[in-house]
């Protein structure tokens, strides 16, 4: 099915006829492409659904609050960090970004992200506390349409280890695997109002342990589908 | 996996007619910077639910996945391509009529009201998409030993493309296809609508 | 136009993403099995194979050892026999019929591991050579008694070729009374068990899965019957689609009992079909009524008396207890006459259950092993039971380092493993 879709992106680009719109000055923060600016930060927020399997009837889409930078360190070098909060438990990953320009229209960059999230709640008046590290090594591609409309299609793989997490003072333990699955992105950046961007995005994520599910203490070994809406405002 | 066909023949179907659409100016193309613009889209039509069939497999029953919708959208139209705005409006998934095994008759309809967040642009002059997400509150109308309504919160999507007609500056005729999915039932609809739109407040 | 593109592929991969999960019971036929001289085994023989096994081949897959033990259903005049094998590794279960065919014993059935969907066909056999004469002679075993089981294993369909084989230890610990529990009459729909939580098809499978006793949920419907059912409102994780949507409470019993299946197609059962099954039909001795809704606790107790009585007339030895999981259900629990001497497990603080009376204390398992407070209950002549403990290490850390009387969980194959393979 995806790779359907893929096509059907690749086909439908040759369709289009060229109204030249410069990279540069293209406010872009998912957009695989060599920086021109020295920073560039987005303000927005994810929403994942937990699957019903797990979540039970405590099954809505959880929204994260989402700050992302991206920070040149030369030519085809930059750095990609983002923290994913919700206070009670909170996602930070940072990782290096090698990219650069097949065409005028293609771009592709090479990364490896390594996160490390922790969570603090009180479950029923126990003290609950999880933590763990992650590594997202992915490879995106993008595409540049007329009107400044940024497309990027993201691969990842989700790696899981250290995972300590503590129902009061009673360890926790937890199985998962190393290689706990992989998630598919495509999101669109342009200009939205006035100088600003936006970015609306789209997740999907396959994984037997996803970080946000730390409190459910969940024992299935399948990779289940959370989908995850990706909002964001670049400055 | 069923769902899936009929979405595919959805998208093939949209693909190809525009497919070969040569660019020009955008209906929905803002004239310059710092113009913003509210827009009001008024729906009518009817659809057809896509989903599995929500009829048990227990009894003989028929089944109606024909239903109607009226949708109110209003967009906030920025300096740039890309819009956002809010849709609400009524529609009915299916109903359907049964017996049961001492010959007593029921019937259920399933109907919901959306409120999504939308986003959209227009890819040529008059041709716009759309696609959102938000809530569905989704409600049963069940009519066997009593009368029973009940009601259930469910997050979901839509799509949606849009052809509009200039009548005049501000106002437009249209067409819509549209698909909305309930995600949390599995309840999902394409419908076909008429559309009247209307920008009536400019900055 | 091509932005059009992209939006489509958004939205495809938001409708086809989801993966059904699927475990189906495999197939299994075996013509040597259905054999016209091929016999039951006896009752004797049956007692005799239960025990802790080592395994050989197979052990990558199970773990290394497995705990043995036989259940039974009642349907009619018929009692059916099944073994059941406990495993160690990701919540494995093996559940087969057993026959005698001349001097072989013979072990027909499926395996199972819950934490996934991985299941297979199994074919096994005691023969001579193997020590099937100990099982079958009349005589008592003894300690220079040796035995075992060989066999082969399958994935999925696929007829069993992949060698198996496991040797007798020692016999299963019995030393003290413990309850396995299970959660949802069985196990959760999310399983994919072959039944959906909280149906009667699943109250029957629960001993195969190495059950004493199970855990129910109880919910009225707008007409006052109590029913077997978990989540507020009818939804996709328990139900098939039928249309009718929100609190399963809105609905009478004649209109969920027409319209609603559950996931695996069974009909929501009312608490009386869920108890007679499980006095007639099972040899549950414990049932665990948690009570879900906020209101009068007098039909449930009716039902409780009435079945409680039903079970004690039949020589059945059999509790049925009203689960006090909040401080309203306390409340509403209070309000009933003689409700002192209602049995009952309470959820809340050891002071609560000094008010109600309760013969059970049960605690959260993330409270810890709390040796020292359900040392205090026991003193008192209470029990305490620990919900709902899934995690193998925590379940064996409970057994084996915890004063629990019992373990309420959706995997009771691995409480029971590790119960009965305790030293």
């Amino acid at each position: 099915m995806r790779i359907f879709l893929i096509l059907l992106v690749l086909f439908g680009s040759l369709h289009t006829v060229a109204q030249e719109v410069p990279i540069e000055g293209q406010k872009r923060i998912h957009f695989p492409h060599p920086m021109d600016t020295s920073w560039r930060i987005s303000l927005g927020f994810t929403a994942t659904t937990i699957p019903i399997d797990i979540a039970e009837e405590v099954h809505f889409r959880v929204p994260a609050g989402d700050i992302h930078a991206v920070k040149r360190i030369s030519d085809k070098w930059y750095l990609d960090g983002r923290i994913n909060f919700q206070i009670i438990q909170n996602l930070i990953t940072l990782g290096p970004r090698w990219s650069t320009k097949i065409n005028d229209r293609i771009s592709v960059a090479l990364g490896s992200d390594v996160g490390y999230w922790f969570g603090f709640i009180n479950q029923q008046n126990i003290k609950t506390s999880g933590s763990g590290w992650q590594n997202y090594p992915n490879i995106s591609f993008g595409y540049r349409f007329n009107k400044a409309i940024l497309l990027t299609v993201k691969a990842e793989s989700i790696m899981n280890f250290g995972i300590k997490s503590y129902a009061g003072e009673m360890q926790v333990t937890n199985d998962y695997r190393l290689f706990s699955g992989s998630a598919y992105s495509i999101l669109l950046e342009q200009p939205f109002v006035g100088k600003k961007s936006m970015t609306l995005g789209f997740r999907a994520m396959y994984t037997d342990y996803f970080w946000q599910t730390w409190t459910l203490f969940e024992s299935y070994d399948r990779n289940l589908f959370f989908p995850q809406l990706i909002v964001g405002l670049i400055l | 996996m069923q769902k899936n066909r009929h979405l595919i023949f959805f998208y093939f179907l949209l693909f190809t007619i525009t497919a070969y659409t040569q660019e020009e100016g955008f209906t929905s193309q803002p004239t310059k910077r710092g113009e913003y613009s509210l827009v009001a889209y008024i729906s009518g039509g009817a659809g057809y639910y896509i989903s599995n069939r929500g009829v048990p497999h227990q009894f003989r029953s028929n089944i109606s996945n024909r239903g109607r919708i009226g949708t109110v959208r209003v967009m906030w139209h920025p300096d740039h391509l890309l819009k956002v705005g809010l849709e609400t409006g009524y529609l009915t998934f299916y109903t359907y009529s049964f017996e049961d095994s001492v010959r007593n008759s029921g019937n259920v309809r399933l109907s919901a009201t959306p409120l999504l967040v939308e986003w959209t642009m227009a890819v040529t002059k008059r041709i716009n998409l759309f696609a959102g997400s938000g809530v569905y509150f989704l409600k049963t109308h069940l009519d066997y030993a009593g009368k029973t309504s009940s009601t259930q919160v469910s997050v979901g999507w839509m799509a949606a493309a849009s052809y509009i007609h200039p009548l005049s500056k501000d106002i437009g005729l249209g067409a819509e296809i549209k698909w909305m999915d309930a995600a949390e039932t599995a309840d999902g609809f394409i419908s076909a609508q008429v559309q009247l739109i209307w920008k009536f407040i400019k900055w | 136009m091509k932005q059009l593109i992209t939006i489509a592929y958004i939205l495809l991969i938001v409708t086809s993403c989801r993966r059904e999960f699927v475990a189906p019971v495999p197939n299994t036929d075996w013509d040597l099995f259905n054999s016209p001289t091929a016999v039951r085994l006896t009752r004797l023989t049956m007692n005799k194979m239960e025990g802790i096994y080592s395994f050989g081949a197979g052990a990558d897959v199970f773990g290394d050892s497995t705990a043995l033990k036989w259940s039974y259903t009642v349907s009619g005049n018929d009692t059916s026999y099944k073994l059941s094998m406990f495993c160690e590794k990701q919540a494995a279960y093996f559940i087969l019929e057993g026959k005698r065919l001349d001097t072989s014993i013979l072990l027909n059935g499926y395996w199972r591991k819950l934490v996934n969907t991985e299941t297979g066909r199994v074919r096994l056999t005691i023969n001579q050579v193997n020590g099937s004469n100990y099982l079958i002679s009349p005589s008592p075993l003894n300690s220079n008694n040796k035995f075992a089981v060989t066999g082969t294993f399958s994935y999925g369909d696929a007829v069993p070729d992949r060698p198996v084989n496991i040797q007798y230890n020692r016999s299963l610990n019995r030393t003290t009374p413990f309850q396995i529990i299970a959660h949802r009459g069985g196990g959760r729909t999310a399983d994919i068990l072959p039944a959906s939580e909280n149906s009667i098809e699943i109250l029957k499978l629960a001993p195969q899965l190495g059950s004493t006793g199970v855990e129910i949920d109880v919910r009225l419907t707008k007409d006052g019957i109590p029913i077997l059912y978990h989540d507020a409102r009818l939804n996709e994780r328990l139900v098939q689609k039928s249309g009718l949507l929100g609190p399963i409470e809105n609905y009478s019993y004649a209109q969920l009992n027409t319209i609603v299946r559950l996931k695996n197609g069974e009909r929501i059962p009312t608490l009386r079909d869920a108890l007679i099954t499980i006095v007639v039909n099972t040899p549950l001795n414990l049932v665990w009524l948690d009570i879900k809704y906020h209101g009068s606790l007098q039909t449930v107790a009716a039902l409780q008396a009435e079945f409680q009585q039903k079970a004690n007339n039949m020589g059945r030895t059999l509790e049925i207890m009203i689960g006090i999981p909040d401080e309203e259900v306390q409340k509403n629990f209070l309000a009933l006459p003689n409700s002192a001497s209602i049995p009952s497990i309470n959820e809340l603080s050891p002071e609560k259950v000094i008010q109600t009376n309760s013969k059970v204390w049960a605690p959260r398992w993330t409270l810890g092993l709390q040796n020292e407070e359900v040392a205090a209950q026991q003193a008192q002549g209470r029990r305490a039971y620990v919900w709902t403990l899934d995690i193998p290490e925590n379940i064996q850390q409970f057994i084996l380092e915890g004063r629990f009387d019992g373990i309420l969980s959706n995997y009771p194959s691995v409480v029971a493993y590790y119960h009965y393979a305790k030293k």
